[in-house]
């Protein structure tokens, strides 16, 4: 599986396709992700995103197609909390750090570290995750993912349950992260305003079977894009006749369509 | 572990504290007894301030410890094997549907065996030895075990099991962080049901099978047709087994639950 060549180390998809039971859910899915790059995938409900998502981890066996994956370490944060409620908040992060068998009180420290970053207190992280708020759990979730330093990380809307302060605050914490070190992101949203802030790629899939029917590239760094930049993207991407159709809603575009080109989205 | 067992200490008096609705419930029984006592033959039922008297007698006199010490021997015994193999074959059944669509026929048939059959092939087997009780107990108490065990293993969320192979969970940290804290609480009321089948069961192996124990010392006191020393002795076993189940078992399992009662 793992793929060790001269250039850095990437994700592939080549014609993955997914069927449950006779049901085909996922045809012909080419993607690209390499080293320390954002992408999201953006699509509507049902159309096989946290199937794809779950092939790339692994947890599913691979029916259709190939995928490498040359990242080293890869991380996974669920579209559910999917927390042990028999452990304490700060277990729960430290979870994945216990499985490499890092001691007790260096996990432990590690954990705390990541989730006071994440605006997680000690007795927030002293309790049981059926004691916290949804939006807590997530950032625990979330938390449990990064602390694992991966050079993959692979988010299924993981900032769906915050409020749009804690948002700002992940999103910063994120692409400081990513700042820092390498990490390639692949982010399922169904924010369009949260691919383009975070993304260098935004993958649009289109339903029935799940397929990507388009994607664009935004090559500015994501920490300097500014609010308006943000909005000017977001509503070309909502004017495009692609997305439009992906998404069902209706065919005809605004009179005016904005070029997403002049906003600095290039269509691939 | 420690931590646990000085949680249990420490919760001891409270727990304690909140046994007084179930002494007044004994209490309460042991007031319908008398007032049967009354109206009944004492030689067919005689009244409890006798029988626990004679109870007395037994215990002051040492005979009874030393019975019931060799009873509590046995029945412990046959139910810390069949906790042990129990729990973990029903577990290992419960990873594969394969295994426990196979297990339930074998299982059935284990719950439909009466006791008095395998009690009558363990004294071919064993003699008069330890082994005839030990062992029908240990037959008798693996049912509940493994059922409960497998059942724990099949109900955990297929969810959180994804999540520990997202995680790479080595295989003990499966078990010990993923499967058996779930497992716990359904093993727990097997254990406790258990418990209650070994007792019941290793008296009547004595009775039928050896020399000493509460089981032969209650043969002794129906063939001198002495209804109250039979009584004492039943209230002596039924005694023990409450203390083993709620002096121990339960405050563990409060101690081991308690993520559940605080959510
Ligand atoms: N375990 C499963 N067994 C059978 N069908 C499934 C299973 N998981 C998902 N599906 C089906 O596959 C399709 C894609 O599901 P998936 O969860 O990948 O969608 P999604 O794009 O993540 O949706 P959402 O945005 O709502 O999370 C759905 O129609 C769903 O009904
Ligand atoms: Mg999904």
């Amino acid at each position: 599986m793992a793929h060790i060549g001269v250039t850095a180390p990437a994700l592939e998809l080549a014609g993955v396709g997914h069927a449950y039971g006779a049901r085909t859910v996922l045809s012909g899915i080419d993607l690209h992700l390499p080293a320390g790059r954002i992408h999201a995938l953006v699509g509507p409900s049902g159309c096989g995103k946290t199937t794809l998502l779950h092939l790339v981890a692994g947890l599913l066996p691979l029916q259709d197609g190939a995928i490498r994956n040359g990242f080293a370490r890869s991380a996974c944060m669920f579209q559910q909390p999917r927390l042990l409620p028999w452990k304490s908040a700060l277990d729960n992060i430290a979870l994945g750090l216990k499985a490499r068998g890092v001691p007790r009180a260096a996990r432990h420290a590690q954990a705390r570290d990541q989730a006071r970053r994440f605006g997680l207190d000690d007795t927030a992280l002293g309790q049981y995750p059926q004691q916290l708020s949804g939006g807590m759990q997530s950032r625990v979730a979330l938390a449990r993912a990064l602390v694992l330093a991966p050079d993959l990380l692979l988010l299924d809307e993981a900032f769906s349950a915050l409020d749009v302060g804690l948002k700002a605050e992940l999103y910063r914490q994120l692409l400081a992260e990513q700042a820092r070190r390498p990490m390639a992101v692949l982010m399922i949203t169904h924010d369009l305003m949260e691919a383009v802030r975070l993304a260098h790629a935004v993958w649009v899939m289109a339903p029935e079977p799940g397929r990507i029917a388009t994607h664009f590239r935004f090559d500015d760094a994501p920490a300097q894009r500014s609010d308006a930049q943000v909005y000017a993207r977001t509503a070309g991407l909502l004017d495009d006749a692609t997305v439009r159709a992906s998404f069902g809603l209706d065919a005809p575009a605004p009179a005016a369509p904005l070029a997403l080109a002049a906003v600095g989205g290039l269509r691939c | 572990m420690i931590g646990v067992f000085r949680q249990w200490l420490a919760g001891l008096p409270a727990y304690l504290w909140g046994g007084w609705g179930a002494i007044a419930s004994l209490l309460l029984l042991l007031a319908g007894w008398e007032f049967a006592s009354q109206w009944l033959d004492p030689l067919a039922l005689p009244d409890p301030r006798t029988v626990l008297a004679t109870l007395h007698g037994l215990l002051t006199e040492g005979e009874a410890w030393a019975e019931l010490a060799i009873t509590g021997r046995r029945a412990l015994t046959g139910f810390a094997l069949s906790l042990g193999v129990g729990s973990a074959l029903g577990m290992l059944a419960g990873l594969s549907m394969t295994a426990s669509m196979m297990a339930r026929p074998w299982v059935t048939v284990l719950v439909g065996t009466p006791p008095i059959g395998w009690l009558v092939l363990a004294m071919l087997w064993f003699g008069a030895s330890d082994g005839t009780p030990v062992f029908t107990v240990f037959v008798a108490c693996f049912p509940p075990i493994f059922i409960g065990a497998m059942q724990g293993v099949r109900t955990l969320d297929g969810q959180l099991r994804e999540m520990a192979q997202a995680f790479a969970l080595p295989p003990l940290q499966r078990l010990f962080d993923l499967y058996l804290p779930h497992v716990l609480s359904y093993l727990f009321p097997a254990w406790i049901t258990a418990l209650g089948v070994s007792w019941k069961v290793v008296v009547m192996a004595e009775l039928l099978a050896t020399a000493d124990g509460v089981g032969a010392a209650l043969a002794v006191t129906r063939s001198q047709l002495d209804t109250a020393g039979t009584l004492a002795w039943i209230v002596a076993v039924v005694g023990a087994l409450l203390a083993v189940e709620y002096l121990l078992l339960e405050p563990v399992k409060r101690e081991v639950e308690r993520w559940r009662t605080l959510a």
